[in-house]
């Protein structure tokens, strides 16, 4: 078919303009994508508001430092994640040594475990009175902190380390799916034109990759910017730290606006980048031939540092922590009523089942209103509502809780006025407010689940539903639903995981009093007291195991050719 | 009774036109062929019909009831239209059984189901009424996917590109079976291809399209033997082609003269000639005249042998090549000279490109 007709032949399959159902779908997604786009809006806003030379204070004063930490910690964490998850990815799709498939899903398990909780972990166990220090110092006798020197974990460079062993999976994880999709034959056509494996490897396979690592260093670095429990512990400045310094501490809204603004160009250069790697990851497949990639055996020496490699950031980030966390928490039973730790899951649960069952039912209604062809200004809106996606929580925070509070103070006014009743605040510091926060950050993550798994349904799928007699419901139900239910499975998941571990919004936007386990391991852990909340912070580790496996399934599957038996899509 | 009937459609996509202006009619019980290149429009105005996309300009009815009418803008949608379709790549549902994919459009227990399970027999399926689409064959799933579209009764039938899917070595059986299976049923068919045997095979009726329009509408015979200008002849397969110019209502070639009918004289025409016009007989001379023919090659193809000709003119020297087709073995050596009848059925004279 000429390409022309094939693109216009394999177009979505339009429905009926005529009827409620439709426009509702139109009119819904509208709706969705200006709710999840006004937190983002509302901080411009409050940007350009007049207030008190604000910014010319911040810009005398702390905005060059901040821009100087954020901009190094992005720096260093973006060169340690490429380094790690390049590296590692490279190892064990490329080489055969001892506990190959061992390490290729275990490399991913880092990703469970929060920044705030890791920099928690090994603050305790590196700090001057920590057990490693105690040991160096019963080993050699030494008595006071002048007879030797010691690394500071609480600094720049510990933070470094600290995002680079948990984020690091991003990159691993997009590398080795870029080198598993690759097509065996451009490296053996790259091997027979003379070139030897690693070269090949070199100039072949890296350059291809390349699109899948921009994209995974683009989200590591989101994730930098988004950070606020490690930061604000190690007190290294950056704009997270400054934008709650400068608002709850100089209480100053539209400054910490506008150190959010600033904040929001850094994040429009990683979005840049991310867009600009995705479009070229499309031209980067020349051919539909796969076979087993050729993989270098690896004996002794070469072996064993392939071994060390994979295993360090494993161990570092996740055994390590694991296993103090467990160490203390079956310690600290005693010491943490279990009545508390229940309430608090509880609170955790509710909130991240309920973000987590909009979050898919939103992105799910939003993914099928695009494919039954409601024409670009629905396309578009649904990019507009992903933009939170890519935008740090603190930010978020701003934007959701100010707009909020003039809303429930206009609204008490107007009540007042009217009726002479006091209506207080209505939706600041509630549950909804908590989910909404979530919503506008997660919801990207569902919905992009969702479409892409509703991608894979053919457009001829619907057509054959809907001639068949199924009105759009209807074939939803009977014949997308059952085909996508696992992958609507995983966005819940992803979303639900996510807000448990979330810390940054869920500090501003909670009702008072009201704990969740992640802010009540801020709350103790950041006072030093990790061995209380230790059992909450591994029931956040364990729950972001979840979409770590979710994650080594996916990558497994992605190989073309490996996939069901399913008939090809023409 | 007309049981579907498109009048005038027109369709476009942004920066392509993709049907202009399409007029067809199907009875009950007839089978209508739509051949084209590829990318001439055929798929879209099945969509159209079917209702999968939205009617831009013109009108299409069903048993004689509108359903859709740009100009009323009208849209009766796909599920309410009764218009039975089969996708190209079959569109099973993977996560249904066969069964369960037959009698999707119906009530599971029924009449019609009844009819499924009855017809899964006879097509040989009943074994795998409760297996998954995947495992079936090729041919198995065109058979699960044809039964299912016409589970629900439909008055009108669409058909993809049934067969073109199929390996080669079972397409003519499972077009014949599913040629039984349509004339049995009496659904009015409207079926796009690109293959003309399958038209010449399956049709009643040939639409020829090219560029979104209806260019040729007949019956087969016509279509093949009388085809309206050189694109329809060499849809319906290879040609050799010959210049010449029109002199007293004919047009002379060095195989023979042919009737010019209504091209005015003094016209530069092409004449096309396919390939089993040319019968081949040994002639130690070869065509009488001045053009000498000797065979280039020959190769047997299974039943028919295609010979290469050398058709030289002995006046000027030029050279041109044509190709016979014969039935049966025919290989004679190369550089033997042979005398050519042609068979003036399967020639045609249309005007020159550039008139």
């Amino acid at each position: 078919m000429r390409p022309a007709l094939a693109r216009a032949t394999s177009a979505l399959p339009k429905a009926s303009r005529a009827g409620l159902a439709i426009d509702a779908w139109g009119i819904g997604t509208l709706a969705v994508a200006g709710l999840m786009a006004a937190p983002v809006l509302a901080v411009f806003t409050l940007a350009i508001a007049p207030s008190d030379d604000i910014w010319g204070h911040l810009a005398r004063t702390v905005l060059p430092h901040y821009t100087r930490t954020t901009l190094a910690l992005m720096l260093g964490v973006g060169v340690g994640v490429f380094a790690v998850g390049t590296g590692t990815a490279w190892l064990v799709t490329m080489c055969r040594f001892p506990g190959r498939a061992v390490f290729a899903w275990a490399l991913l398990l880092p990703l469970a475990v929060p920044a705030y909780i890791i920099a928690y972990v090994y603050t305790d166990i590196l700090e001057y009175a920590g057990p490693v220090q105690g040991a160096l110092r019963g080993l050699f006798g030494w008595s006071s902190p002048k007879d030797y020197w010691f690394p500071e974990i609480r600094s720049l460079t510990g933070a470094i380390a600290m995002m680079t062993l948990v984020l690091y999976p991003y990159v691993y994880a997009l590398a080795r799916a870029a080198f598993l999709e690759q097509s065996v034959c451009v490296l053996e056509v790259s091997r027979l034109l003379g070139r030897g494996p690693w070269r090949s490897f070199a100039s072949v396979a890296l350059p291809l990759a390349r699109p899948a690592i921009v994209i995974g260093v683009s989200l590591a670095l989101m994730e930098t910017l988004n950070d606020f429990g490690t930061v604000d512990y190690f007190a290294v400045y950056t704009f997270t730290a400054g934008i709650y310094d400068v608002w709850l501490n100089m209480n100053s809204t539209s400054g910490a606006a506008q150190l959010a603004t600033v904040m929001l160009v850094l994040v429009l250069a990683l979005i840049a980048a991310e867009r600009w790697a995705r479009r070229r990851l499309r031209f980067h497949h020349t051919t539909n031939r796969y076979r087993q990639l050729p993989t270098y055996r690896l004996d002794r020496v070469p072996a064993a540092l392939a071994v060390t490699a994979c295993a360090t950031p494993i161990v570092l980030g996740f055994v390590v922590p694991s296993a103090v966390l467990i160490d203390y928490s079956i310690g600290a039973s005693a010491n943490t009523p279990v009545a508390d730790f229940t309430v608090y899951a509880l609170n955790s649960l509710t909130l991240s089942s309920m973000a987590a069952l909009l979050a898919t039912g939103i992105g799910l209604f939003m993914a099928y209103g695009v494919r039954l062809g409601r024409g670009r200004a629905v396309r578009a809106a649904t990019r507009l509502a992903s933009v939170g996606y890519a935008v740090p929580g603190a930010v978020l925070a701003i934007g959701v809780v100010i707009p909020l509070a003039r809303l429930d103070n206009a609204v008490d006014a107007f009540m007042g006025d009217v009726f002479g009743v006091s209506t207080g605040l209505l939706l600041s510091g509630t549950l909804a407010a908590v989910t909404y926060g979530y919503l506008v950050r997660f919801l990207a993550l569902s919905f992009g689940t969702v479409d892409a798994s509703l991608a894979k349904v053919t457009p001829s799928m619907d057509g054959a539903a809907r001639t068949l007699g199924s009105a759009p419901l209807g074939a939803l139900r009977r014949v997308h639903l059952p085909l996508m239910r696992g992958s609507i499975l995983a966005a819940a998941i992803l979303v639900f995981v996510d807000s448990m571990k979330e810390l940054p919004m869920t500090l501003i936007l909670r009702p008072f009093n009201f704990e969740t386990l992640a802010t009540y391991v801020y709350q103790f852990a950041s006072r030093e007291l990790l061995e209380q909340c230790a059992p909450a912070a591994l029931a956040i580790v364990a729950a972001g195991v979840l979409p770590v496996i979710l994650l080594s399934m996916a990558i497994t599957r992605s190989r073309p050719g490996q996939w069901e038996g399913r008939r090809a899509p023409a | 009774m007309s049981e579907l009937v498109a009048i005038e459609v027109s369709h476009a996509f942004p920066g392509t036109r993709v049907l202009e202006s399409v007029s067809l009619t199907v009875e009950a019980g007839q089978l209508v062929c739509l051949i084209g290149p590829s990318g001439c429009g055929k798929t879209t105005l099945l969509r159209v019909i079917a209702g999968l996309d939205r009617l831009q300009r013109g009108r299409v009815l069903v048993e004689g009831k509108v359903v859709a009418d740009a100009d009323a803008r009208r849209h009766t949608s796909p599920e309410k239209r009764g218009i039975g379709l089969m996708f190209q790549d079959y569109a099973l549902f993977p996560h249904l059984n066969v069964f369960e994919n037959v009698v999707y459009g119906v009530a599971r227990s029924g009449e019609r189901a009844t009819w499924a399970r009855e017809a899964l027999a006879r097509m040989g399926l009943e074994g795998y009424a409760d297996a998954y689409p995947h495992t079936l064959s090729g041919g198995e799933q065109q058979r699960v996917a044809l039964l299912r579209a016409l589970a629900p009764a439909p008055k009108v039938l669409l058909l993809d590109e049934p067969f073109s899917d199929l390996d080669i070595t079972r397409r003519a059986q499972i077009r014949e079976e599913t040629f039984d299976l349509l004339k049995e049923t009496g659904v009015a068919t409207l079926m796009v291809t690109h293959d003309p045997e399958e038209a010449m095979f399956m049709a009643d009726h040939i639409l020829v399209m090219a560029g979104g329009r209806i260019v040729q509408a007949g019956p087969p015979l016509k279509t093949y033997l009388e085809p309206v200008d050189a694109f329809v002849a060499a849809l319906f397969g290879p040609v050799n082609r010959l210049e010449g110019t029109v002199a007293g209502g004919r047009v002379a070639t060095p195989l023979g003269s042919l009737a010019a009918d209504g091209i005015p004289d003094g016209t530069r025409v092409q004449v096309l000639i396919r390939p089993e016009a040319l019968q081949l007989d040994p002639a130690p001379d070869g065509v009488a005249g001045d053009t000498e023919l000797s065979v280039d090659w020959a190769r047997l193809l299974g039943r028919t042998s295609l010979v290469r000709l050398r058709m030289r003119s002995r006046a000027t020297g030029a050279e041109v090549l044509l190709h016979a087709r014969v039935y049966g073995t025919f290989l004679p050596a190369t550089g033997t000279a042979v005398s050519v009848r042609l068979d003036r059925d399967r020639a045609f004279v249309f005007p020159a490109a550039d008139n």
